[in-house]
């Protein structure tokens, strides 16, 4: 069923496969806009990641970045309570350049945590390169920190990530959703900087841009995020085993350039 | 686990995508490479030309697949010249061996309005023919509320949800109509699968791919491994429209 390979039959048989321990690089938590997931909870996330082989996953609660009374309380919590198997994303509200000083400045506390920054550049109505990024973008560069970027279509993300990954290359960039759609544009992006990672959330329910991206030599920068609570991890995996592709790709794609991008800072 | 795809096509688009699209003859071998025993299929188009042509062209192509893929026609307007006599129409329609019907709603289309459509839905309930109805192909939830308000023992398979959750918009017509049911190429939802045969059993949810836009594999390994039970995964996996199909009266 799904593809005739050795991985397949696992994740058909189990659910899960020992042998390729998932990691989920984009992941959120709770409400947003009044929308409803039936497994928002971080129980609910640890259920489902259990269900799918899903090791670690890092995330941002919808509340770091949508409700600066909340700030990133619930990272920090969702961390503390499973440490081997969540860490945190520093949500980034441009709006509320207090909040990010402060949030930055407590950073190092909080470092067995914490695994990097997330910016949602385009839903907090500015451009990655914004004034108001700066203190981030220098924190991020100084200590070499993954930083999850919400990029999508033509939003404005591709022009100022170019700016970003120039003046900052030593801040690790994962494009979320690989500028979703202008598959051209994210494949040029990687290859120009090698600070930049490209994110499959919201990427595999198309079927062809990950075969586009093997193709095109990226193999070893390509991400697995779901948005969990709002995608299953078992939808993308699935559309990998479906995808033409070998084991080794989906390996290294499910966790090895995850475990390399993150080191230490995930269990 | 038998798979049936309640949702796949063929044919050329207008435009070039990221996906490339397959004939007849292509889709049948990625079924079987994914193992999917049936599908139920159309063709682009019905879509983005015309229902009557792309009925034609749809029918031609899967001539020879007879045994494994279905056809899902699109249903002309019946208050233009298209459709000619509808009771004819629907014979003819009816001896293809269609398991189930689709209003294409480009822009040229026409209103899936009571007012409009009576006299198609009145043929679809005396046969017993699934309306499967794409809210990301041109639908809309409003359209589908009044649809169903005037006659709410339609066999409707909501399709096409769009991927962020839209629980909000299907679950009020899962509740009140108890022929409605959702294919689930686009939900995806952690616990979605689960929470709606929790509420409603297994009858309402049915495995569709999107192939070729989408792979096979994305829902049939969320379908395996939902937490429900063997017989409730056989049912969305292909038996709820395997029963649908064989209902459809001559
Ligand atoms: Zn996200």
């Amino acid at each position: 069923m799904i593809c005739d390979s050795a991985l397949s039959r696992e994740f058909v048989q189990q659910g899960r496969s020992a042998s390729c321990p998932v990691i989920d690089v984009h992941v959120h938590l709770g409400p947003v806009y009044a929308g409803w997931m039936p497994k928002w909870s971080i129980d609910g996330l640890i259920d489902t990641m259990d269900q799918a082989g899903v090791e670690v996953s890092v995330l941002c609660p919808h509340s770091a970045l949508f409700s600066p009374d909340i700030g990133n309380d619930e990272t920090i919590e969702a961390a503390r309570r499973h440490p081997g198997r969540i860490r945190g994303y520093l949500g980034i509200n441009p709006a509320h350049p207090r909040n990010i000083e402060k949030d930055l400045s407590n950073f190092g506390r909080n470092r067995d945590l914490l695994a990097g920054l997330k910016m949602l550049a385009s839903y907090h109505r500015v451009l990655m390169d914004d004034d108001a990024y700066r203190p981030a973008w220098e924190f991020a560069d100084a200590h070499r920190l993954p930083v999850l970027c919400h990029t999508w279509g033509s939003d404005g993300s591709e022009q100022s990530l170019r700016n970003v990954a120039t003046r900052h290359p030593n801040a690790r960039i994962i494009m979320a959703h690989a500028l979703h759609g202008l598959w051209d544009d994210a494949i040029d992006m990687a290859k120009r900087f090698e600070n930049v990672h490209l994110d499959l959330c919201a990427v595999l329910d198309d079927r062809g841009p990950v075969e586009k991206f093997v193709k095109a030599g990226l193999v070893k920068r390509l991400l697995f995020g779901t948005d969990n609570p709002w995608f299953h991890p078992h939808q993308g995996i699935g559309a990998l085993l479906s995808a033409d592709l070998t084991d080794e790709d989906r390996q290294d794609i499910l966790h090895r350039n995850a475990r390399r991008l993150f080191g230490a800072t995930i269990p | 686990m038998k798979f049936l795809d309640c949702n796949c096509f063929v044919g050329t688009p207008v435009h070039r995508d990221i996906w490339s699209p397959v004939d007849a003859k292509a889709l049948v071998g990625q079924m079987d490479q994914a193992g999917i025993a049936k599908a139920l299929v159309w063709h682009i188009a019905q879509l983005e030309l015309h229902p009557s042509v792309g009925n034609d062209l749809l029918l031609r192509d899967i001539e020879p697949f007879k045994d494994r893929l279905i056809p899902r026609l699109a249903i002309p307007c019946p208050h233009t010249d298209e459709m000619g006599d509808m009771d004819e129409w629907f014979a003819r329609a009816l001896s293809t061996g269609v398991g189930a019907m689709q209003i294409c709603q480009p822009r040229g289309s026409y209103l899936v309005r009571p007012e409009v459509v009576g006299g198609i839905a009145r043929k679809l309930l005396q046969h017993q023919i699934p309306l499967i109805y794409s809210i990301e192909r041109g639908g809309n939830w409003n359209e589908l509320y009044d649809l169903l308000k005037a006659f709410p023992e339609l066999r409707i398979i909501i399709s096409d949800l769009g991927v962020w959750p839209a629980d909000r918009m299907f679950r009020p017509l899962l509740d009140l109509y108890p022929n409605v049911m959702v294919e689930i190429s686009q939900y995806f939802v952690p616990g979605g699968v689960e929470s709606n045969v929790m509420r409603y059993g297994a009858g309402r949810l049915l495995y569709g791919s999107g192939f070729p836009a989408c792979y096979h594999g994305a829902l049939m390994l969320l379908t395996a491994h939902a937490k429900i039970s063997e017989a409730d995964k056989a049912a969305i996996a292909g038996g709820n429209l395997q029963r649908l199909i064989e209902q459809v009266r001559p």
